[in-house]
């Protein structure tokens, strides 16, 4: 069985802070990593692979220090990696990461089961499994919670909004996970230790086949700040009975209690 | 200021999982350990299904075969997070390593395997009630009777005691040699050892570590169970002390690290006669100073650190540092806790156990007195 993941090369968002004055997020010296539900869905590869055979190639499309950062999903488990590497990749539209995700995908040619996660970390777009089922003409399943495969057919449990949906579609196919649906493993030492020694294959945008129109930007980011919190402020410094009484009233009149 | 030691992506990343392994295997649980006065043997192995024992060790023997800097990425997170009293480095960093080296093929091929798994656990015995770093002083005994040693005496002080499977007993075999000549090592199985009996130490801090006293009555040694050569022992216990003092300097100056990042948010929030600790000139002063000696020490452990691993001598620098980082840890810790008024020895907050935990540095593996003792000597005196 042959599995691809597909992931995103994030901003450690853990990491990122705010400038007070002007809401800006502080971008300088903040590591990059591969998105949390990305790393579920590298997950859920692996383990398919530990019960069924095969091996999982992890795909990503980025900036230079795509290298670096895709070790760790080697070294949590997947067999090899297939990179685009090219600085107009660095914050790439969901438009455009689909096409050279769809693309790179062709140029692999042999695949079973495409696993993404349903958001990345950053834009939460969900646009690019879409895109790419749409580009590669796949089945897509979404929001997909449990996972089973049998044979050439994968079962899926669908997380919807009041409902429970099961699924079953012939593979190839393309599913996109929930972060529920696993707990991403911590890499072993060993696995570590040989992440830097698994097949890594670099690509560019001219060897994938990219168009350049394809490339071409249509989502203008117009500003990219915190939101702002709005706090009243309101002290009540009267004794501790008038006090509690106003603080009740005044929740009271903001809606929050005894409605 | 970027650290000069050659830290690989290899090492970043394991320095971002073990710490992820730690925040959830081992911080929630602390406490609990803590208390129960020992790790559970359950986070032995645990670490060992991630191979995260003995990362040093080839892979012919069960290890995934990494440099000294993950042994000192682990200190590092460690003490980050205030788990002092977790000694697996003891078991697979300090311990395995004489099996290693001196180990027959036999005993290499049975023990280190498990020790990297964590299924058994390891302690070494060198100190007695009345033998301390005075280790040619040695009173414990074993006697040829046989294939077997009858081994004899009492050891104190001993880390992951309770715990152990095999213990490593430091004792005398040639009774006529001078003293530091007639020293033999053994492994020391614990299960079903008759005469053998252990008792563990209560201790003011270090709890969640166990320390047990241990007594050897006529014990029965298989003649297997020799490490290395008889009467070499002595040689084989100082030969790795450059990378254990070294270790121990790492492991003391994160802790005085943890010392100081546990008190700064405090100063920051806590008022006094209207402002916050932080904005009195004394409280910035001791902690500049205490964060001042903290970076200058940590400039000369990552020196010693790459020079350790080009492997030169280093006796005197690296008692410098065992001394100055253990000193210095229990110094941040006094001082940090001032800070803390009442707060400060009450449990809940967390100087309050760096500061009892500190306190064991400057005593364990080798004290301050007898790295002065070494400095003095390599300084000619």
């Amino acid at each position: 069985m042959n599995i691809i993941a597909c992931v995103k090369q994030v901003f450690d968002l853990q990491q990122v802070r705010i400038k007070k004055e002007t809401r800006e997020p502080i971008m300088e010296n903040i590591p990059l990593t591969i998105g949390d539900i990305d790393k579920n869905a590298l997950e859920e590869g692996v383990r398919l692979i530990e019960q069924h055979g095969g091996k999982v190639t992890v795909v990503s499309a980025g900036s230079e220090d795509l290298e670096e950062t895709i070790k760790e999903g080697l070294a949590m488990g997947a067999d090899e990696a297939v990179l685009v590497i090219d600085s107009s990749l660095d914050s790439a539209e969901s438009a455009v990461s689909a096409v050279v995700l769809a693309k790179t995908v062709k140029k692999i040619g042999e695949f079973d089961l495409i696993l993404l996660g349903e958001g990345s970390s950053d834009n939460y777009s969900g646009q690019v499994g879409p895109r790419m089922a749409e580009i590669l003409d796949l089945p897509l399943v979404s929001f997909v919670k449990s996972l089973k495969v049998d044979g050439h057919r994968i079962q899926a449990v669908r997380s919807l909004d009041d409902c429970m949906e099961v699924v079953e579609v012939d593979m190839p196919a393309i599913v996109m996970v929930m972060s529920e649906i696993n707990e991403a493993r911590i890499p072993a030492v060993t696995q570590i230790l040989k992440a830097g020694r698994k097949p890594k294959q670099v690509l560019s945008l001219d060897e994938i086949e990219v168009d350049p129109a394809e490339m071409e930007t249509k989502v203008e980011t117009l500003s990219n700040l915190a939101p702002e919190q709005d706090r009243k402020q309101v002290i009540f410094k009267e004794d501790a009975d008038t006090a509690a009484a106003d603080l009740f009233n005044a929740l009271q009149s903001e809606g929050f209690i005894g409605r | 200021m970027d650290r000069i030691l050659p830290f690989t992506d290899e090492h970043k990343m394991f320095r971002e999982a073990f710490g992820k392994f730690l925040d959830k295997e081992a911080v929630p649980y602390y406490d609990q350990w803590e208390k129960n006065g020992t790790v559970p043997r359950d986070f032995f192995k645990k670490m060992g299904d991630k191979g995260y024992i003995s990362v040093w060790l080839p892979e012919e023997y069960g290890g995934p075969g990494g440099d000294l800097l993950y042994m000192i990425i682990q200190t590092e997170e460690y003490t980050a997070r205030g788990l002092n009293g977790i000694f697996v480095r003891l078991h697979g960093d300090v311990i395995a390593p004489y099996i290693y080296r001196i180990g027959t093929e036999e005993q290499k091929k049975l023990w280190l395997p498990l020790a990297a798994k964590g299924e058994k656990i390891f302690a070494i015995a060198m100190s007695e009630p009345d033998a301390g770093s005075d280790l040619a002083n040695l009173q414990a005994k074993a006697v040829k009777d046989g294939d077997y040693y009858v081994l004899n005496g009492n050891k104190a002080f001993i880390s992951n005691g309770m715990l152990a499977d095999m213990i490593i007993v430091a004792a005398r075999t040639d009774f006529e040699a001078k003293p530091h000549k007639g020293v033999s090592l053994f492994l020391v199985e614990t299960a079903n050892l008759e005469g053998f009996s252990r008792k563990r130490h209560n201790k003011i801090g270090l709890n969640a570590q166990d320390t047990a006293e241990l007594s050897f009555v006529d014990c029965r040694i298989p003649q297997e169970a020799l490490l290395g050569e008889e009467n070499r022992g002595f040689f084989y216990l100082m030969e790795k002390l450059q990378q254990e003092r070294l270790v121990a300097a790492v492991n003391a100056l994160g802790q005085a690290r943890r010392s100081l990042d546990v008190t700064i948010p405090y100063v920051q929030q806590r008022k006094m006669f209207g402002k916050t600790l932080a904005k009195f000139q004394n409280t910035q002063f001791e902690l500049a100073k205490m964060a001042t000696e903290i970076e200058m020490a940590q400039s000369f452990i990552d020196q010693l650190t790459i020079e350790h691993m080009a492997d030169k001598t280093l006796t005197k620098e690296v008692s410098m540092a065992k001394y100055y980082c253990c000193e210095l840890a229990s110094r941040v810790s006094t001082k940090c806790l001032q800070f803390f008024g009442g707060y400060g020895v009450c449990e809940e907050f967390p100087i309050s156990r760096q500061f009892v935990d500190t306190r064991f540095l400057s005593i364990l593996a080798g004290a301050s007195e007898v790295q002065l003792v070494i400095v003095a000597r390599e300084m000619g005196l």
